[in-house]
């Protein structure tokens, strides 16, 4: 039997576990829907959903088979619901309010855990397998019927293996047809505020619109912001800048030096190693010549954070600021 | 022999931006190694056809986006 302790962190993973495959499988069931809808226009009607569906899975991601394990929750659920019947259908049961149930779910939420989480890039020791489930149910008194508060494995086993976690890294490149990063789990860090000067070089009859984010730009392909989604890149430093026009070829003294002050509420800092091991990229990801990686972290990070900092391509230690077209 | 080209002998899309980058040296700077064209001059690329054509397009989308406009 395991302490508070464990359990706690135990009930914390499974939420973070839930929530992410939850979101996820939302993501792939809107993808499903509509890849679905393109499948029976071009073939045959007398394709099964199923077998739709399971093309679909199979051709889809490597992390198909995780889904199946939000069936073993819900079998979960509906196993307590089963198990407490009884007691749920109670009348003086039901006075109370509220009903807190423990039972043995050894199995399915180990499963749905174990699917979730063992695969991917970093190694960690995590207590994996779960003993017993505890749901708490609130009775609505108004609608005659139970609501799950939530549901949470009260005890573990004390077994620990070396696992690894699904990155942000891994959701993105792996789901590239995500487009709504909105409601994306917790899993992703949290923002910085930023604060301080940043620095440009443009052409000297565009000083004064250096900080505009224009068609031209929009248009081209960047490092965090692919064709059609705009970002302005800047320095925090002059010399960040100065790398950039000599990677380019351009003489520094073609081109008008601006800087501002800037300070944005929310950006993700890449600069930050614990940061890139959170979200699963190395310093090579972000600085090699594919655009793949970064560009996809563009793609999320634009709906859910202001701007990035990111390590310079060009100088080693600089960084850049990204600030992100609003509206992307 | 190899063939020598010329600052003037090279489509407008590729002038404009390159007078705007290199103001005092642009007809020579063509033959200077670029990082961002992996170490090759404008004209080395330039010379290789459509290919070439297509990676020089990008760089100056990426030039002026960035940095002339």
């Amino acid at each position: 039997m395991s302490g508070p302790g464990e359990a706690g962190e135990n009930e914390q993973y499974v939420d973070s576990a839930t929530a992410e495959a939850n979101w996820l499988f939302e993501q792939f069931n809107v993808r499903i829907d509509h890849a679905q809808n393109e499948l029976f226009d071009k073939h045959s009607p007398d394709v099964s959903d199923e077998v739709l569906v399971g093309r679909l899975l199979e051709e889809s991601s490597p992390y198909a088979s995780r889904f199946a394990s939000l069936e073993a929750i819900s079998e979960c659920r509906g196993r307590f619901l089963s198990h407490f019947k009884d007691e749920l259908a109670d009348p003086s049961v039901q006075a109370q309010g509220e009903f807190v149930g423990v039972f043995d779910c050894e199995s399915v939420i180990g499963e749905a855990i174990e699917a979730f989480s063992w695969q991917d890039d970093i190694p960690e020791t995590r207590i994996l397998e779960c003993r017993q489930v505890a749901f708490s149910m609130s009775w609505d008194a108004n609608d005659g019927h139970w609501t799950e508060k939530n549901g949470h494995p009260v005890s573990a086993s004390k077994q620990q293996r070396t696992a690894t976690t699904i990155t942000p890294k891994t959701i993105i490149s792996e789901f590239p047809f995500i487009s709504d990063w909105n409601n994306a789990p917790s899993r992703f860090p949290d923002g910085i505020v930023y604060a301080g000067t940043a620095f440009r070089a443009v052409s000297t009859n565009h000083s004064t619109t250096a900080w505009d984010i224009h068609a031209d730009n929009v248009a081209a392909n960047h490092r965090y912001s692919r064709p059609g989604k705009g970002a302005l890149y800047a320095g925090t430093s002059q010399e960040a800048i100065l790398a950039e026009l000599n990677h380019y070829g351009i003489d520094p003294t073609a081109v008008a030096w601006v800087s501002k002050e800037v300070k944005l509420g929310n950006v993700l800092d890449l600069t930050n190693e614990s940061i890139r091991q959170q979200y699963g990229v190395s310093l090579e990801d972000l600085t090699g010549d594919s655009y793949r990686m970064t560009q996809a972290i563009g793609d999320f990070a634009c709906q859910r954070y202001d701007g990035l900092l990111v390590p310079s391509a060009r100088e080693p230690g600089a960084t850049i600021v990204v600030i992100f077209a609003k509206g992307n | 022999m190899e063939t020598v080209i010329l600052f003037d002998s090279l489509p407008e899309w590729l002038q404009a931006p390159i007078k705007q980058m290199r103001p005092k040296d642009y007809a020579t700077w063509i033959n200077e190694p670029v990082p961002a064209l992996h170490g090759r001059s404008v004209v080395t690329v330039f010379k290789m056809g459509d290919t070439g054509e297509q990676e020089l397009r990008e760089y100056i989308t990426k030039v002026i986006g960035q940095f002339f406009s």
